[in-house]
């Protein structure tokens, strides 16, 4: 370890504390909202519609 | 006699432009070439002359052939889709799959009979071996991705893939950079790091490639009439931008001289570690899972007829996938100098890892559901479906091998080396034909020649599979279990010799298990050469050219 850096060491460790509990809340809420967002009930038409493209596009071909 | 045209012929701002910067590349590398100091960048510099020069004919030859109107996006109301990308493409992954898998043969037969290198320093272990991953990775894997993301793009945007010489400049330019990687490894030219061994010129290369390639996805994504952009695109473009930031990351270097192929990286020692496999492992996240889910996204339900069993399980999938894989790589530094909270970090994490791989797992499978039938007439959907249950049983490996009391036993030993099999020829290679044999017969507007054949490639293919996993599981094992052993009196029980001469049956089943790997995919060189050599179909039997019941 770099000696006489106490100061280094401190940020380096308060970073590493910052990044471990609000970077875990920060994930965790933007999981939740890719769920939130999946899984609303009124989307749940559009994204069945969405499920088709592949198969729909063959009425584009002759 | 001439008719006059009905528009002037001229060429385009693209074609003069680009022209004008191979032919200054051309002379450029050509000055490097009498300039450098070793023969390998010799060699490379008149290879890029040569290339340039070959893209400026090209770009004239291809002018002086074209119609002076350019095609139509649209004909008759329906989209002009652009093959010609796709359909090189696609060609080149068979070739380089073929090259990429008879590499790996040797390899094996090298480890198990080590006479075999000649002394040549050129075929040698280390020489061959980057050019095997590469070939396979980067080549087939590349190549496949190529294709199958510059159809899916087109089809489910309903569009023509943008621009006029850009998607050419990617699929050619991708596979000169391949040419110049792959001839580099072989003569002595690396960095030394696993999976980014090409120096900086080659990496240069890539870069104005790689972003020209997202240009072209974007610009055609823009042009779409489909007003969703469908979700394997996201894994597409996830794949695209993840590995232009790995590549980027990875290579902060700088070259010894323009006239060296040698560059020093900035950062040396456990941050050059960490930052060489978190490239690493999301190469392995993006490059070889986010894309070719991507693959699955599409193929799976065009060839059951069935649309994706839960496309908002698809959205939740592709968000927590690659908001987790990027954290995973310390995994790869366990009991090295990295900080300890880092590899719990990475070990954590790719444990979480588990859960998206399987929701995705789980979302091809039960596209089936109702539709499993269809396992036991069509071969080509059961390597699809195989590959995803491929797919499910590395991704559950993986976090298992992650976990430190695991990797203890199990890092530097050939377990690693199996594990890395199962996915790529049981998940990646798989789904690659099985996409294949679905994309082929469509751009080319053939019937696929033989089913049979692509159920013995199937069978083939899978048992060599089995053999060479099987046989990596027992050596691993062995291997770390003979390296731990110590005599009652504290001594290590084997010395490192022993341990190699014990892996030798198992070295050999390996050799046989790629082998037959390699003989499968022969069988669908030649089935893919018989559909091209068969006559056209008619237009109105287009749908018919799978067995795919009607709609």
């Amino acid at each position: 370890m770099n000696t006489g850096s106490v100061e280094a060491v401190t940020t380096y460790e308060g970073l590493r504390a910052f990044a471990g509990a609000w970077g875990l809340i920060f994930f965790g809420f933007i999981f939740l909202g890719v769920v939130a967002y999946a899984f609303w009930p009124s989307r749940r038409k559009e994204f069945e519609q969405d499920a088709q493209i592949p198969l729909r596009e063959d009425d584009d071909d002759v | 006699m001439e008719r006059p045209p009905l528009i002037a012929k001229q060429m385009t701002f693209g074609e003069q432009s680009l022209s004008a910067i191979f032919a200054a590349l051309a002379i450029a590398t050509a000055y490097v070439a009498t300039k450098a100091y070793t023969p390998a960048y010799a060699f490379h510099s008149a290879l890029f002359s040569l290339g340039s020069i070959g893209a400026v004919a090209a770009i004239f030859l291809r002018y002086r052939a074209r119609p002076a109107e350019f095609p139509p996006l649209m004909i008759d109301g329906r989209p002009n889709y652009n093959y010609g990308p796709v359909k090189f493409t696609a060609l080149a992954s068979l070739f380089w799959g073929i090259a990429g898998f008879l590499v790996g043969l040797y390899l094996a037969l090298e480890l198990a009979f080590p006479v075999l290198n000649f002394d040549l320093p050129w075929i040698n272990f280390g020489r061959l071996r980057p050019l095997h991953t590469s070939a396979v990775i980067f080549a087939f894997g590349g190549n496949v991705l190529l294709a199958t993301s510059f159809y899916i793009m087109q089809r489910t945007s309903r569009a023509r893939i943008a621009g006029d010489l850009a998607p050419w400049v990617v699929v050619l330019g991708y596979n000169f950079f391949i040419l110049i990687a792959g001839t580099g490894y072989l003569l002595g030219v690396t960095r030394g790091h696993e999976y980014a061994e090409p120096e900086w010129y080659a990496i240069l290369w890539l870069v104005i490639i790689w972003v020209t390639y997202l240009l072209v996805y974007l610009f055609t994504l823009a042009r779409r009439a489909e007003p969703h952009i469908y979700v394997a695109n996201w894994f597409f473009l996830a794949f695209i931008v993840t590995v232009a930031v790995l590549v980027l990351g990875n290579n902060v270097e700088i070259p010894v001289s323009i006239y060296s192929p040698q560059s020093v990286i900035v950062w040396a020692g456990v941050q050059d570690a960490m930052i060489q496999w978190w490239y690493a492992h999301n190469a392995v996240g993006f490059f070889l899972t986010a894309g070719f889910l991507g693959i699955m996204y599409y193929f799976i339900p065009k060839r059951t007829g069935r649309p994706i069993y839960s496309y908002r399980l698809s959205i939740v999938h592709f968000w927590s996938l690659i908001f987790l894989y990027i954290w995973a790589g310390p995994h790869h530094l366990h009991y090295t100098a990295l900080p300890d909270w880092a590899q719990t970090l990475g070990m954590v994490f790719s444990v979480v890892l588990w859960m998206p791989s399987w929701g995705g797992m789980i979302n091809g499978l039960m596209t089936l559901s109702g539709a499993w039938d269809k396992l036991r007439t069509d071969p080509v959907l059961r390597m699809l479906v195989v590959s995803v249950a491929f797919y499910g049983m590395s991704t559950f490996e993986g976090p298992l091998l992650s976990v430190k009391a695991v990797n203890s036993l199990s890092h530097y030993t050939d377990w690693g080396i199996g594990h890395v099999h199962s996915g790529s020829l049981g998940w990646v290679a798989f789904v690659s034909f099985g996409a294949l044999y679905c994309l082929i017969p469509w751009v080319y507007n053939r019937q696929l020649y033989s089913l049979k054949l692509v159920n013995w490639h199937f069978w083939i293919s899978t048992i060599g599979i089995v053999f060479y996993i099987s046989a990596m599981w027992v050596a691993g094992i062995m291997q770390g279990l003979m390296w731990r052993a110590y005599t009652p009196q504290g001594f290590l029980e084997y010395s490192f010799v022993e341990t190699t001469e014990a892996l030798h049956p198992e070295y050999i089943i390996r050799a046989i298990g790629g082998g037959l790997f390699l003989i499968g995919a022969l069988i669908m060189v030649y089935n893919i050469w018989r559909t091209l050599a068969s006559p056209a179909i008619e237009p109105a039997q287009d749908l018919a050219a799978s067995p795919m019941p009607a709609e």
